[in-house]
Order: C-alpha cells, then structure tokens, then sequence
C-alpha cells in the first residue's frame, strides 16, 4: 500500500470519526471539509482520538473544576453541614426534616463556614448530646436517634407531680368519727377530758426549826431541845433534797 | 435520844510562854475584838477575796468532823447541827440554826459576829459543803436566813432575793425537778 493510499485512509477515518463525535444539532451543519480535520496523526491515532477534549462531556469538566458546589445533590454534605453550626442550636424540627433541600437550591449552605476536622459531621453514626435548649425543647432524654416506636408515650406514663406535699392538718373529726350516732341524729360535740392536774405541792408557809443548841453557859452546851424526827434521814439526804429543788 | 454532846473544856490551849493559842485539833489561832474582825472581813468582802472566809468555814466543818464518829452526810441531822453550833459557838461566831422549809433548808447565824451578807454566806457554804460533801449555794433572803440550793440555780434564786422575796416565798417557787 503506498504512502498516498495510506493518508487517504486516514483522513477518511478521521472524518467519519469526526462525524461520529459530533452532536447531531451541529452535524446538520455542513461538516467541514477534510481540510478542518485533525492534523495527520502519528501513525496509531486511532486509540487516543476519544478522548480528545473536543467531546464535551458534562461530567468531565465539572469534576476538574475546584469550586465546591458540586452539580449533584449531595445529602451527607447537607447534613454535615446542618450539624456543623456551633453558633446556634438547630432547631430539632429541622433535624428530622425527612428530604434535605439539594444544595444548589438552598443559599444558606455556601455561606456556611468548611466543616471542620474534628467536628461531629465526620462522626454520623455517633449520637450526639443535646443542648439546653434542646433539651427544653424536646423531651429529656437527649436522643435523637430513638425510634419512635422504643419512645414511652407521655400520655401514658403515670403523670407524677412535683408538688410539694402539704403539711397534715389535724383531723378536727377524728373524735366525732368515733362517736357513734344513728341516722337523723346529730352527732355530739365530743369533749375532750379534763388533763390531769398534777396536785401543785403545797409551799410550806412557816419553818420547822430541825434542832436547836441551847447554850446555857460558857463550857457547857444543853441537850438538844429537838431531837430529829426521822431518824431514818441522815444529814446529807436533807442537804441533797433541798439541793435537788428546781424552779417550777 | 440525845444529841452528842460539845464538851469545850479544853477545846483551846494556851501557851502563854510561846504567845500562841492552839485548838483541840492543833490549829493555831488568834483572838480578837469582832470590832478588828469585822473591819478585816470587810475589807476582804470589798476586794472580792473571801478565800479567807470559805477556809474558816472549811476549818469549822472539820472540827465538826473530828467530832462526829463518822461521816456528816451519813450522821443523824441532829448530831450534825449539834456539832456544828456548838463549835460556831465556841469561835464566837453566833448561833447557827436550821430550819426546814418542806425539803428546802435554810440555815441562819443569829447573833453573829460578822455582820456581813457575804461573808456569812460564804462561810455558811464552806461549812455545809464539808459537811454534806457536795457544792450547795447559800442564798441570803430579806429574813435573814440563807436558803440552800443547787449551785447551778443560784443566780434565779438570788434574783428572787433581790426582789425582796421572803424565804416561804422562794421555797413555794421552788419544786422537785422534773425529769424530761
């Protein structure tokens, strides 16, 4: 095969392959001559023809772009981003929103800050804690993630209030509930009996004198006028009673 | 029954040679005018200090010791009273009585040498404290008598004393103790 024969192979090869590659709106248009076709190609052009960037591929060139908005919906992103907000507590009504807006329809995400490394985002699978406020706001259990269906209903726990219990009053019918009475006839005032008086000892009002040493003279001392009466108290039993009075 | 007997012949002995007069039981003392005795305890009972009258009470409670068989607090009350007046009697100090209120003592020193409230009432409780072998208080009433009582309600009795209370008067505010 000559070298002539050869390039017009080629160049055959390179428009039908141009033609092929081409959007069908643009292949209406007149296709350029073999003249616009690639410049002779080494001798293996076959292969690497494909990937010419002239394909305009969709996917391709958004992946080499480094802006971060990518075109696709991404959920994690969303979320790591949602839980990534340490300024404010989310609201848990947003948390359990079940869709999640795509990115490119919700402002807010590009003026959210990068998540950070060591965030929570990078640990979904981990539980997270609630906040006060959260906390409030919700029930006290401070769990997202509990089914609904493992939740304790309120309505039915057993309401317990925390009202303090009121002191005992006394029961001022506790007597009449004892008294006994018949229908149509009213009960009796109960009255309480007379506390016991203790018998208030009677103050002795004038002294008795316990002995009296007559002194008849110088060296000489008299019998003792008064002999005690209870032999049986001794000197210190007397001493120790009037020691052991108290006031009333 | 009769009351021991205060034999006070030969109670003090006087050495002339050595210008000293002893007691039966050896104490040395001294005789002087009530007038010289009663400026000292005075003086005493001004500066606060009546160390000296509880030691002469303490003093007379031990010759009254000595002269009992046994000990006071178990002797009849009699025996007690007798000693007791009879060696008040003998120092000169006056006429110790006790008269019985209910259970309430009250003691008095008629015609006694030392006319001072004070420094009777501490003498009184330094002799009885001898003798029953506990702290009583010897609170001084209006009559002239001195209620005896427990140390620990001293101050409310005395300030039924300062009132102007007699001693039936304090004796009907007292009563038996109470137990909680």
């Amino acid at each position: 095969m000559s070298a002539a024969r050869i390039a017009k192979l080629e160049a055959l090869l390179g428009r039908v392959q141009e033609r092929r590659d081409e959007p069908r709106p643009a292949r209406a248009a007149a296709a350029p001559p073999a003249a616009a076709a690639p410049e002779p190609a080494p001798p293996k052009p076959a292969m690497p023809e494909p990937a010419k960037p002239a394909m305009p591929e969709p996917a391709k060139p958004a992946m080499q772009e480094p802006t971060p908005p990518k075109p696709e919906p991404a959920k994690p992103a969303v979320a790591k981003a949602t839980f990534s907000a340490p300024a404010k507590p989310a609201p848990v009504g947003e948390l359990d929103l079940p869709d999640v807006p795509p990115v490119a329809e919700s402002p807010e995400v590009e003026d959210l800050p990068a998540p950070k490394p060591p965030a929570a985002s990078d640990r979904p699978a981990k539980k997270r804690h609630l906040t006060p406020l959260e906390m409030a706001v919700t029930d006290s259990t401070g769990e997202f993630d509990t089914p609904a269906e493992a939740r304790v209903d309120k309505a039915d726990e057993p309401e317990i209030e925390p009202a303090t219990i009121p002191p005992a009053k006394p029961d001022e019918d506790d007597a009449a509930d004892l008294a006994v009475t018949t229908p149509g006839q009213a009960k009796a005032p109960a009255v309480p009996p007379a506390p016991a008086v203790p018998a208030a000892p009677v103050a002795p009002t004038s002294p008795e004198p316990l002995a009296a040493a007559a002194v008849t003279s110088a060296g000489a001392v008299a019998k003792v006028a008064s002999p005690p009466k209870s032999a049986a108290l001794s000197f210190g039993d007397l001493v120790g009673r009037s020691v052991a009075l108290r006031p009333r | 029954m009769d009351a021991p007997r205060f034999d006070p012949a030969g109670y003090y002995e006087l050495d002339v040679a050595k210008g000293t007069v002893r007691t039966r039981g050896g104490t040395r003392v001294i005789v002087m005018s009530d007038n010289v005795a009663t400026a000292l305890v005075s003086a005493a009972v001004r500066s606060g200090d009546l160390a000296g009258l509880r030691a002469l009470g303490t003093q007379l409670g031990d010759e009254v010791r000595a002269a009992l068989d046994g000990d006071p607090k178990r002797a009849e009350p009699s025996a007690v009273l007798g000693e007791a007046a009879a060696v008040l009697g003998t120092f000169g100090l006056g006429t110790f009585k006790i008269d019985r209120w209910g259970d309430a003592l009250a003691v008095r020193l008629e015609d006694a040498a030392i006319d001072d409230i004070a420094a009777t009432e501490a003498l009184l409780e330094a002799l009885l404290e001898s003798l029953a072998g506990r702290a009583v208080a010897c609170i001084p009433s209006a009559d002239g008598s001195f209620l005896v009582v427990d140390p620990s309600i001293a101050d409310v009795v005395r300030g039924w004393a300062a009132g102007g209370a007699s001693v039936a008067t304090m004796v009907g505010r007292l009563g038996p103790e109470v137990a909680s």
